[in-house]
């Protein structure tokens, strides 16, 4: 991001409210990545869960650890909405970066707005 | 008169006074007339079921119990049977009702299918229940996602709930799915907890009050879903059949035979 330039913050439900996953969407250092532990953790891995398919594995969950299974299906996200960034990668890692996180937020708000349409189907 | 009663409450079905038919003599029944025989006593029985669809339990209960203590001419005995069977939100319906009656009449089998449970409890609570608030998961030993589905499965724990009372009845059955089941993360507090893609966010599991029995139906399979379905929706309606089959008309009979 350049200077000045200003990122839409998260708004799905289920990320906005979360600093550190906002942070990660403007600042490099906030990253998150493979050992990360807390509650953003346990959004993410219940983004990609909901998002793709996969696996993860009950002690990461339950540990709000960003673990091997985490990345596993992180990187299979990244893989199928191709976030690869171009300015230094030819394959997408595992990693949650800005790519990521506006992604998987995109994605998010599009499930809310689904289930909220089907919660109110006549 | 000693009166005896069997009540089937659909919560699937709109809430409609409960049609009864007395003393039924079908073939499934012939152990309990046997027995009523043997005790030489004057006894009348009255099966029937109702639609129990909404949230107020407490006019639906209300409505139930006028009518059958009408029929009991205005007043139950005690050694007067009781068999409930209650699924979905008949279920609530039914734990409102034993709530009530069960000092009034000897509560043989009380059976619950997928008793609707609430990661934020019910509101309003069940009278004489509470809002059978559900445990968060606390053993997940893996998240899955679902195919078909953007909701999260979670092998492990069940959710649980205890009831704000004990009933007193001889057989106390709770037969449930986990199948419907996910779970999602918390967004203000750490942790996981159960949900479902019902309407409401509905899941169901165990009662870890004491003296019941939980049975978890593991066999059910999702077969073709319509785009419009909800996974938790089929496998809940799958329960519902299953338990009204086995549990409604083969275990009733039974029960009510121990008068």
């Amino acid at each position: 991001m350049r200077v000045g330039e200003q990122a839409i913050p998260l708004v799905s439900k289920l990320f906005r409210a979360n600093k550190r996953l906002q942070d990660c969407l403007t600042t490099d250092s906030a990253h998150v990545t493979p050992g990360s532990r807390g509650q953003h953790v346990s959004l993410i891995q219940y983004a990609v869960l909901s998002l793709e398919s996969g696996e993860i594995s009950g002690v990461e969950i339950q540990s709000q650890t960003y673990g091997p299974t985490t990345a596993r299906t992180v990187l299979a996200y990244k893989t199928r909405r191709k976030i690869i960034n171009t300015a230094y990668q030819q394959t997408p890692d595992n990693i949650v970066g800005r790519m990521t996180m506006a992604a998987l937020d995109f994605d998010m708000v599009l499930a809310e707005f689904a289930e909220f349409a089907q919660d109110n189907m006549p | 008169m000693i009166t005896d009663f069997v009540l089937e409450l659909d919560g699937g079905a709109a809430f409609a006074p409960a049609s009864f038919v007395q003393d039924d003599r079908r073939a499934a029944m012939e152990a309990y007339f046997r027995r009523r025989d043997q005790l030489s006593q004057k006894r009348t029985l009255f099966k029937g079921g109702a639609g129990v669809q909404g949230s107020n339990i407490e006019v639906i209960r209300d409505a139930l119990i006028a009518d059958m203590r009408r029929r009991a001419g205005g007043k139950f005995e005690k050694a007067g049977v009781l068999c409930l069977f209650g699924s979905s939100n008949g279920a609530a319906v039914a734990l409102a009702m034993a709530v009530q009656l069960q000092r009034e009449l000897t509560i043989n089998y009380l059976c619950l299918a997928d008793l609707p449970m609430f990661a934020s409890g019910r509101n309003p609570p069940i009278p004489g229940i509470g809002n059978v608030k559900c445990s968060d998961p606390v053993v997940i030993t893996t998240a899955r996602s679902i195919i078909s589905s953007r909701t999260v499965s979670a092998e492990g724990d069940r959710p649980s709930v205890i009831l704000d009372a004990d009933i007193d009845a001889k057989v106390k059955e709770n037969v449930f799915q986990h199948n419907g089941n996910s779970i999602k993360a918390h967004t203000f507090s750490p942790g996981w907890f159960w949900t479902s893609d019902m309407k409401n966010d509905e899941v169901h599991g165990r009662i870890n009050n004491a003296g019941w029995r939980n049975l978890e139906a593991l066999n059910l399979t999702l077969g073709d879903i319509g785009f419009f379905q909800r996974r938790g929706d089929v496998f809940h309606q799958k329960l519902d059949d299953f338990a009204a089959s086995e549990i409604f008309e083969k275990r009733f009979p039974a029960e009510l035979a121990k008068i």
